[in-house]
């Protein structure tokens, strides 16, 4: 239909004098299609809109405007689908962008050659993912893959976004050695009591001493005939060892004791906010405790009372037994290690010794079993 | 000069022959434009017939319909097998 056209559906009889009356009237038809003996459509100007349905009521016809095409047709229909407009703009410019990049890259053929060596002398002349296809000079690189240790012959082939490499590899290549891991090694200086290799060789036996930094289990296994292989090593390894800590303390503690002198406060929270509590409670030392309850316990209503009750304190010298917070402090420390270190099967030995007037300096020493083995 | 003043010209006829009659022009057999009809007088697939002063034109053809029409010009396009002239009494 032209742009600011109209199309009308008729329904009467004799459509050949109705198109005469219109063109006569100065109406121009175009697209005049006989649906039925008693149907027809045909497209007018918009402008001509009016005149024709004056002709068409006037010569007793049923009509209907089955499509309007203005000049603000295009963009209002472009204005509904604008998301999809967008969508196939934002695609397009993508696809366009994205021909010319490599998407993938391949390498084949290389069994003993390393395929890192490969790839750096790929990502050096820039046939890697996201660069351009064109910057890539397919000779170049063939010839710098070929000057490759160990690779006699290569191919490298540009097919759209992808970069398909094949490589022969030379039949006598002998790749170099790779450095030796060292494998599981000891955490700390330890007697071994268990080792449990999942992979490698284990280096050390149960009852064997170890330093901090020693092999545990080695990175390597034998074969039938005896030959050393490089291997992973995996594996635990636990062993015994000392931990030791100094602590010195008197022999009187202070601690915070309650007077007997307390005051309460107390303030409501409606909906959960209020004010805060506050006392001039004129304590030095003190300590508090707040609870709250509702003012109506069983009723629905949302008002809380705060009671805050200060309880004044002072500090009290105590005397303390040495033999009895030394015991304490110790198993402190066993505990602690316990949970710090894992440590199980803890034997405590204590040194308490006074360090001066009402002073004592007391060492602990802690022999437990511990995880030894760290990473390779 | 218009196409149908040379024509006029070739053939001797004066501005008013031309003005007064009738003209159709046959496009390959899928259009046909006729001018200087009175009126439309029937429509259908395979047959369109304008009234003359003194006669009718038919169209005949299949799938036969009005591309455009004004008050005394129309293109039919389709495939068109026929087109004549019949004076009144013929």
């Amino acid at each position: 239909m032209e742009i600011n056209g109209m199309r009308l559906a008729v329904t009467g009889f004799n459509q050949a004098r109705l198109f005469s009356e219109l063109a006569a009237a100065g109406v121009r038809l175009s697209r005049v299609c006989k649906k039925s003996p008693s149907k027809a459509e045909f497209t007018i100007r918009k402008k001509d809109g009016a005149k024709a349905f004056a002709i068409l009521e006037k010569m007793c016809y049923n009509y209907s405007v089955t499509a309007i095409r203005g000049f603000c047709a295009l963009p209002r229909f472009c204005a509904l689908r604008s998301g999809l407009i967008a969508g196939l703009a934002l695609f397009s410019c993508l696809f366009a962008l994205s021909r010319g990049l490599i998407w993938r890259v391949s390498v084949g053929g290389n069994e003993k050659v390393d395929s890192l060596v490969i790839q750096r002398v790929l990502a050096e002349h820039g046939a890697v993912r996201g660069k351009s296809a064109k910057n890539v000079d397919a000779d170049g690189l063939r010839n710098a893959l070929n000057s490759i240790d160990g690779i006699i012959e290569s191919s490298v082939r540009l097919s759209g976004p992808a970069v398909k490499i094949e490589v022969v590899e030379a039949a006598d290549y002998v790749p170099p050695a790779k450095p030796e891991t060292r494998g599981v090694v000891s955490l700390y200086d330890a007697t071994v009591t268990r080792v449990a290799a999942r992979s490698g060789t284990a280096a050390v036996k149960r009852g064997g001493r170890v330093k901090r930094g020693d092999v545990l289990i080695g990175a390597y296994r034998f074969d039938q005939s005896g030959n050393k292989l490089p291997s992973a090593a995996a594996g635990e390894v636990y062993g015994r060892t000392v931990f030791q800590k100094t602590v010195t303390f008197g022999a009187v503690e202070y601690q915070s004791v309650r007077t007997g002198r307390t005051l309460t406060a107390t303030a409501f929270k409606f909906w959960g906010t209020g004010a805060g509590v506050s006392a001039e409670h004129g304590f030095l030392r003190y300590e508090t405790e707040t609870t709250e309850s509702y003012a109506f316990d069983g009723l629905f209503v949302p008002l809380k009372v705060v009671r805050t009750v200060y309880y004044e304190t002072e500090l009290r010298g105590v005397e303390v037994d040495p033999d009895e917070k030394a015991e304490r402090l110790a198993a402190e420390f066993a505990a602690e290690l316990a949970v710090l270190a894992g440590a199980a099967q803890t034997e405590t030995t204590k040194l308490l010794k006074q360090a001066g007037d009402n002073l004592y300096s007391l060492t602990v020493f802690v022999e437990a079993e511990i995880l030894i083995s760290g990473g390779g | 000069m218009s196409f149908f003043a040379e024509v006029a010209a070739a053939v001797g006829l004066d501005a008013a022959a031309i003005a007064t009659g009738y003209q159709i022009i046959n496009y390959g057999g899928k259009y046909v434009y006729v001018e200087g009809f009175k009126r439309l007088t029937g429509i259908g697939e395979n047959e369109i017939t304008l009234a003359l002063k003194d006669g009718v034109i038919k169209v005949t053809g299949r799938d036969l319909s009005v591309r455009s029409m004004e008050a005394a010009t129309v293109i039919i396009e389709g495939e068109i097998l026929s087109t004549e002239a019949v004076k009144n009494g013929n």
